[in-house]
């Protein structure tokens, strides 16, 4: 059965919200998407946080566009975005954290969540290897969200590089 | 002789007009349920057998001929609205030019609403409003689409 679209921003609570001027995770709304496709008129778009301890900035990225975040001894890339869908279907999450200084120890840690409008839900923590990627697969609803969360850390702090994407 | 460009602001400020008039008609139709919906309920509480059944059934009747008196003056003035309206534009001497600019704005513009109000939905002709639009859906297989909706927006 087809499913009204929503959004075009929103979360659980509130799937109905006007797009903001101002992209900001602190407003906790975040773009909704039809599964892995672009709307009619708007194209398929997640909600983005480069934080780290020399910059904090945020905005909006496409299907398979990393995100890289920099900082000195850490830094973290946050992906959000909503999703409505007749079906399953897979996303991609990729991530590639470096330190400036080789061979340095980095402590990757990732974490990945979603929450479907119909209660089901998934999370997920790990502390994978320096880059990899791996396949979501996210349920068919007529509202979900999103979430991930790509960390590292540079104890020695020669410097940090984070980068994230979903594909 | 308009331009394209005068002609697409033109037939714009016409449909914005008529969805007013629309929107006015809506909330002239609601109001009228409401008065009755209320008179009926306070009939209800004085409720005394025959001839409470007669009493709700003349404030049926009643508001049944408010709305069909409404919908029928609604129907006159569509009539000649356009008539007028284009006749009034095709008139005017300042169509010409060689006219110098108008100082008001009274007899260069449309008639809007408050000039001019109607409670006739040029879009349908059941007399309470409907209208087609189009909405996002996802579609079996997940994919993006739009299709086609007739009814009202609350």
């Amino acid at each position: 059965m087809a499913i009204l679209r929503a959004g075009p921003w929103g979360n659980l609570n509130s799937p109905h919200v006007d797009e903001p001027a101002v992209k900001d995770d602190q407003t906790n709304i975040y773009p909704v998407n039809c599964a892995r496709s672009d709307w009619p008129n708007q194209p398929w778009t997640l909600l983005y946080n480069k934080n780290s301890d020399i910059s904090i900035s945020t905005g909006t990225a496409a299907l398979g566009s990393p995100v890289t975040a920099d900082g000195v001894i850490y830094a973290t890339v946050d992906l959000d975005f909503n999703w409505q869908a007749t079906e399953d279907f897979d996303v991609t999450l990729q991530w590639d954290m470096t330190s400036t200084q080789s061979g340095s120890s980095i402590y990757p840690t990732l974490i990945w969540q979603y929450y479907t409008i119909e209660g089901t839900g998934e999370y997920v923590f790990d502390t994978p290897s320096d880059s990899g990627s791996i396949n979501i697969t996210l349920p068919a609803s007529t509202f979900g969200t999103f979430s991930a969360s790509a960390d590292a850390i540079d104890t020695y702090g020669y410097g940090i590089q984070v980068e994230a994407s979903i594909s | 002789m308009l331009s394209r460009g005068e002609e697409i602001e033109w037939e714009n400020t016409v449909s914005l007009n008529k969805q007013r008039e629309t929107r006015a008609r809506r909330a002239k139709a609601k109001s009228n349920k409401d008065a009755e919906k209320t008179e009926l309920k306070y009939e209800r509480l004085d409720r005394d057998g025959v001839s409470s059944t007669k009493a709700r059934r003349a404030i049926k009747e009643k508001y049944a001929k408010i709305a069909e008196e409404a919908m029928n003056v609604g129907g006159a003035k569509e009539a000649e609205t356009p008539q007028n309206f284009y006749s009034k534009k095709n008139e005017d001497p300042r169509e010409q030019s060689d006219q110098s600019p108008s100082t008001t704005f009274e007899s260069n513009n449309p008639p809007t609403p408050d000039d001019e109000p109607s409670d006739v939905d040029p879009f349908d002709g059941d007399g309470f409003g409907g209208d087609n639009f189009e909405l996002d859906i996802v579609t079996d297989g997940n994919t993006a689409g739009r299709a086609s909706f007739s009814g009202t927006i609350l």
